[in-house]
């Protein structure tokens, strides 16, 4: 076993929630609530640990930190491997804590009134760490799959008998990504294995790793199929809406805030530093289904008459945000992309938490039922408001600064697609204050004013943490910022030296060509005749 | 990864000054504390709000906008005693991104121009504080009216002293939400929400084109301050723009076209009329007229002799003529008083097209603006019948005829008067000399005369239709106004200026600004003899007479209806063919388009999975029948009916029967040849 602190501290981050989860089973004779309790404590003290990482090592410097291996597979070259830099150790305190909101929050949902909710969302939590932490590829899609198949079991609600079509829907999106990503897994894998003459599956040897440029290409668009069907960017879109619409709140909370980013997760870990030459020619198609997934799920989003389907087409717009920065290839883009889907993970959670309570008291999420809500619970119009202008990257909140820099990136790369992706803005800010003028201004609707809930929500205090967050990331990015621009910064490295070295290349060929040309000439040159 | 390192203080070290080197500030170096005071009280309220404690929240607010009265007020004075054009930069305030691609500080810029409009920003937000306690709202309420003064002024303070785009677009994305939220709020608690017309989509619209154009100097042109900006710009003064350049200048003209409801994007002001009068005063004489700071920063850039003067001089024309239609067609006063910015604006946008003016003339001109808008609007407030009957109806209403009852007040009504000659530049009030520095700037050629000429005109109008409003009607019912003596006072006012400017032009080379005059300067200078006398007088008489008229028409219109009509009705007066054309250029469309878009995604989406599912089910249903048919035929069926056989087969050779005996023997012997058969084939294969 090498590991490279003194502590699996990773693992531990794994094994706490599975072994949390395993626990449960012993709770036979306690009640739901408990059993929430009990789930609660356990990721809080999962949190708690990941929050001690900075001060025991820093994971921007190195490379790699807190590493682990141990022999799995070993004829194939399978081991349990994992290690964390400030990209990952960033994706896993967004899993950490929006799962922990999710759990805290689940309280009055039908499905919580199940044991086993608690037990497979700490599973889910264990696996989508698992992903993101995993330095063997075998591993990481083994955790993939992990998290796909415990999602799956979540989604119905406790009182849906079996899986409706979302469902259904969202597992053979999800499949058919997965097989695309074992298939790009395995294409490496061999490839690998014949250059080198021993198996293995570790990412840090991949990436040292000279692919030929044609199975690069074959590489990056599998698993771009892979990715995008998880990110849900166009044309892999269509679960999401439905997924997000009819599943329960803690839920569609995990799954916007979180399961979306692991395919920009796999993009930036995967994707554009095992690929570097085939990024680099398919990044502008990359970049112009980013740019469709932006503009059409604005539009999309602006004529939903459901508030959930509202946010979920919402979701595809922003993803096409951050894949927009990540495929720009420069550093602001890249750098912003990583930023916005961490702080798109903070507004969405406290969007759909708020939309979550509405639907949950009125039995609706239909915006036109809705009127002159503000008036009864001002509070919950202010968090609804604070989110949104987070959501359309309002300076001073945490949506602003991931924008800021995508679109930097985006100007410096090509200023039309940055003008594009603006208009995916502009109709960005006109369906969320739309939306917000629907439900929380006007006159009482009928409904409203018949409902005998006059109470304010509960949660409040996991409403002002997120709230919190929201304006901290967006008063002070510079507190992610500095963790992730290292790592970004050696992943643009990758990108330019294979530029630097395809030009290199191609001048040469040219050089030759010129020479062989020349050469070819020389015989005819009667000049040169001559002096022989 | 580092322990959280948070940099926000003020060191001497990080300001640096443009002429004079550095210089010992004192009161400036607190300067930061103008736009952080009012945005934490703006917090603070937010999260104390208990009803019993509006007392202090009252004192809280006070003395914080006092203190950033005086604040300014101390920068303006040590600017001053400076002397010089000096100016200076406090590079560092807080670090926002720091990474090697990236930099961007929040950094603030102080001139004369920024420091004045600070200050009187304050001076606005001190006064709208004053009159929250007349609003006739529950106490208990008004911290929410006090958390909104606080907090736009925190965020116009923000805007004003930015000393970077990125600083400035913070402060006007800041100042969008604070006009969202204000326009959200009123008396009545209902909200004029409709789409087409909506105050937050057009301003965050106009700050996605404010970044776009930071996006676009910053990446090209690296790290942008004003400063920079300053001397960039500079370079593009004469000759020609390159093309990335114009979108810049577009996107900026537009995108301060919006905020300051220019053109057809008046749709917006108008949900504001039913707020709080002190939060109204805010807007329209705070929020509003800031955004001309872009063109200020800017002028070298925008003014120029290349399209975007054209473009500003097209623009600030249309702008007034389009603000004095509206005021010619609303009937309420409130809603004409909040053109007059978009008017004033309008009209800046023109001079800055002629050229850039000279700092002292903009501060004096923009400080006698604001601050008659401010009295005018306040005024106006305290004249709407809601003022006086706190019921909600009547609060949300504040129109022309029912704002007599309050006539026996002699002094207001004079105020009143001298507040809109102030605000119309007539001799002997501040607007004047404001105007008169002002326009000394530009040469009194024919474009330029002309042009202030046409604006004498419209501002004639407008005056007498918004002034004598106040003094030509009796309504039904209503008590009339006794303050004759004052409409005499303005007719005189007029009459006296016309005199004067005539006098004034025939030595001068300038521009006369007092606008009745200037129909008069602009025909003196043209043409010669009695048509010089008579037809200035004529136009000012025809202009003023139409006001007038306006006036008239529209109150015999309206005088049919009861004050108490209803709000709804209220409402659908707000849309104009602006609205509508705004409605049907950009909004329908991109609505339109979603629809599409979601009909064909639906159907794609639809199509697909109802096809792969059928397809799934019609397998499902082969894959079950063959497996039924497999599992009955063969592995059911099939033996047996092979166990049937066998058992007919012995129990017919144990029933001694001749038949069954040989068939097994028979069989016996058949099978024993197939064995050594295939033990021979073995063998032979081996």
């Amino acid at each position: 076993m090498d590991t490279g602190s003194q502590f699996p501290f990773l693992s531990l981050i794994l094994g706490l929630p599975a072994a949390g989860a395993f626990l449960i089973v012993f709770f036979r004779r306690s009640t739901p609530r408990t059993v929430g309790i009990f789930s609660v404590l356990i990721l809080g003290l999962t949190l708690l640990i990941s929050l001690v990482f900075p001060f025991i090592e820093s994971p921007t410097l190195n490379g790699y930190q807190f590493t682990e291996k141990i022999p799995w597979i070993a004829t194939l070259g399978v081991h349990y491997q994992l290690g964390l830099d400030g990209i990952s150790y960033w994706f896993l305190e967004l899993t950490l804590s929006i799962s922990l909101i999710c759990l805290a929050v689940s309280g009055h949902e039908s499905m919580a009134q199940d044991k086993s909710f608690y037990a497979g969302f700490l599973l889910l939590t264990s696996a989508t760490s698992g992903l993101l932490v995993a330095t063997d590829i075998f591993l990481f899609i083994v955790f993939w799959g992990l998290s796909i198949g415990i999602l799956f079991y979540l989604l119905p609600q406790k009182d849906e008998r079996r899986v409706g079509a979302a469902g259904l829907r969202f597992l053979m999106s999800q499949f058919a990504g997965m097989l695309a990503l074992i298939l790009a897994f395995v294409l490496l894998y061999v490839t690998a294995s014949r250059m080198t003459g021993y198996p293995s599956f570790s990412l840090i040897a991949f990436q040292n790793f000279n692919l030929p440029v044609g199975t690069q290409k074959w590489i990056f668009w599998l698993l771009w199929i892979g990715f995008a069907s998880r990110l849900g960017l166009f044309p892999f879109h269509s679960w999401l809406s439905q997924t997000i619409n009819q599943t329960s709140i803690p839920i569609a909370v995990f799954i916007g805030a979180v399961s979306l980013k692991m395919g920009l997760y796999g993009f930036i870990r995967f994707s554009i530093p095992l690929c570097p030459d085939a990024v680099i020619t398919g990044s502008q198609t990359a970049v112009y289904l980013a740019l469709i997934s932006i503009v059409y799920g604005a539009l999309l989003a602006l004529v939903q008459a459901d508030m959930k389907k509202l946010v979920a087409f919402s979701c595809i717009s922003h993803m096409g945000f951050v894949t927009l920065g990540l495929f720009v290839l420069n550093n602001n883009g890249i750098l912003g992309g990583l930023f916005h889907s961490i702080a798109h993970g903070f507004a969405y959670t406290l969007l759909i938490l708020v939309i979550g309570w509405i639907s949950r008291t009125y039995g609706t999420s239909l915006i036109q039922d809705f009127g002159g809500l503000n008036r009864m619970f001002p509070g919950l119009g202010a968090f609804f408001l604070l989110a949104g202008f987070a959501y359309l990257g309002l300076p001073g909140l945490s949506g602003f600064p991931g924008l800021f820099m995508i679109f930097s990136g985006t100007v410096a790369a090509q200023p039309v697609w940055a003008a594009v992706a603006l208009t995916g803005l502009i109709i960005g800010t006109a369906y969320m204050s739309w939306m917000y003028q629907r439900i929380f201004t006007g006159p009482t609707s009928d409904i409203v004013a018949r409902s005998a809930v006059r109470d304010h929500p509960g949660g409040k205090t996991v409403f002002l943490l997120t709230a919190f967050l929201i304006g901290w990331f967006g008063l002070y990015p510079q507190f992610i910022v500095r963790d992730i621009h290292p790592p970004a910064g050696r992943v643009v490295n990758i990108i330019k030296s294979h530029h630097m070295l395809r030009d290199y290349t191609s001048r040469n060929k040219m050089d030759s060509t010129k020479q062989k040309k020349s050469s070819f000439r020389l015989p005819t040159n009667p000049d040169m005749l001559q002096d022989d | 990864m580092h322990a959280i390192r948070i940099t926000f203080r003020y060191r001497p070290g990080w300001r640096h000054f443009e002429n004079q080197g550095r210089l010992p500030l004192k009161t400036s170096q607190f300067i930061w504390l103008i736009p952080l005071l009012p945005l934490a009280t703006a917090l603070i309220n937010l999260i104390f709000r208990q009803p019993a404690a509006i007392k202090r929240i009252r004192q809280l607010s006070a003395a914080v906008i006092s203190t950033t009265c005086l604040i300014s007020l101390g920068a303006i004075f040590e600017m001053a005693s400076k002397g010089g054009s000096g100016r200076f930069v406090i590079s560092h305030i807080w670090t926002w991104i720091q990474n090697p691609w990236l930099q961007c500080n929040v950094i603030f810029h102080l001139d004369r121009i920024s420091l004045v409009m600070v200050f009187l920003a304050a001076l606005t937000a001190l006064a709208a504080h004053s009159f929250v306690p007349r609003v006739p709202m529950p106490d208990q309420q008004k911290w929410k009216i006090y958390s909104l003064i606080h907090f736009a002024f925190g965020m116009t303070a923000l805007f004003i002293l930015s000393g970077s785009l990125w600083t400035g677009l913070f402060g006007s994305v800041g100042i969008s939400v604070a006009v969202f939220l204000i326009s959200e709020f009123n008396v009545t608690g209902e909200s004029n929400a409709g789409f087409r017309s909506l105050p937050l989509p057009a301003l965050l619209i106009a700050d996605v084109l404010l970044l776009a154009a930071v996006l676009f100097l910053q990446t090209n042109y690296g790290f942008i301050n004003n400063y920079q900006l300053h001397s960039f710009t500079a370079a593009f003064t004469h000759g020609t723009v390159p093309a990335q350049l114009t979108a810049v200048i577009l996107c900026l003209w537009a995108a301060v076209t919006i905020k300051t409801a220019g053109l057809v994007f008046a749709g917006w002001t108008r949900h504001l009329s039913d707020c709080p009068y002190p939060l109204r005063v805010m807007t329209f004489c705070a929020l509003i007229p800031v955004y001309l700071l872009i063109y200020i920063r800017n002028a070298d850039l925008i003014s120029a002799v290349h399209f975007g003067g054209t473009l500003l001089r097209i623009s600030g024309l249309l702008t007034m003529a389009l603000a004095l239609f509206l005021m010619s067609r609303l009937p309420d006063l409130k809603s004409i008083l909040q053109q007059l910015p978009v008017l004033v604006c309008g009209m800046l946008t023109l001079f800055f097209s002629l050229g850039k003016p000279a700092e002292e003339a903009l501060v004096l001109f923009i400080a006698v603006t604001a601050l008659t808008a401010v009295w005018l609007t306040s005024e106006a407030g305290e004249r709407s019948p809601g003022f006086r009957d706190s019921g909600p109806q009547s609060g949300s209403s504040g129109r022309i005829e029912s704002t007599r009852h309050r006539a026996h007040l002699h002094i207001r009504d004079l105020s009143w008067t001298v507040g809109c000659l102030t605000l119309f530049w007539m001799p002997p009030f501040g607007g004047f000399p404001a105007g008169l520095v002002f326009l000394h700037e530009y040469p009194a050629d024919p474009i330029h005369i002309w042009l202030t000429a046409i604006l004498g005109l419209m501002l004639v109008f407008c005056f007498g239709r918004v002034t004598t409003r106040l003094f030509s009607h009796r309504p039904a019912g209503g008590a009339a106004s006794s303050s004759g003596w004052a409409l005499v006072f303005a007719i005189l006012s007029i009459t006296g200026s016309a005199v004067f400017c005539s006098m004034l032009i025939r030595g001068s080379d300038m521009l006369i600004p007092a606008f009745p005059g200037a129909p008069v300067s602009a025909l003196l200078k043209t043409g010669t003899g009695w048509k010089t006398a008579f037809i200035p007088a004529l136009g000012i008489a025809l202009a003023f007479a139409a006001g007038l008229k306006s006036g008239n028409l529209l109150k015999k219109r309206q005088s049919d209806r009861t004050i108490r009509e209803s709000v709804p009705e209220y409402a659908a007066l707000k849309y104009l063919w602006i609205d509508r054309l705004m409605s049907w250029i950009f909004v329908l469309p991109v609505k339109k388009i979603g629809e599409y878009l979601w009909i064909f995604d639906d159907w794609i989406v639809q199509f697909l999975f109802v096809w792969i599912s059928t397809a799934g089910r019609k397998w499902s249903e082969f894959t079950v029948a063959f497996d039924r048919w497999f599992f009955d035929s063969i592995l059911v069926h099939g033996p047996t009916a092979l166990a049937a056989i066998c058992n007919k087969l012995l129990r017919g050779i144990h029933s001694g029967s001749k038949w069954f005996t040989a068939l097994a023997v028979v069989t016996g012997f058949a099978i024993m040849l197939l064995v050594l058969l295939y033990m021979a084939f073995l063998k032979g294969a081996g």
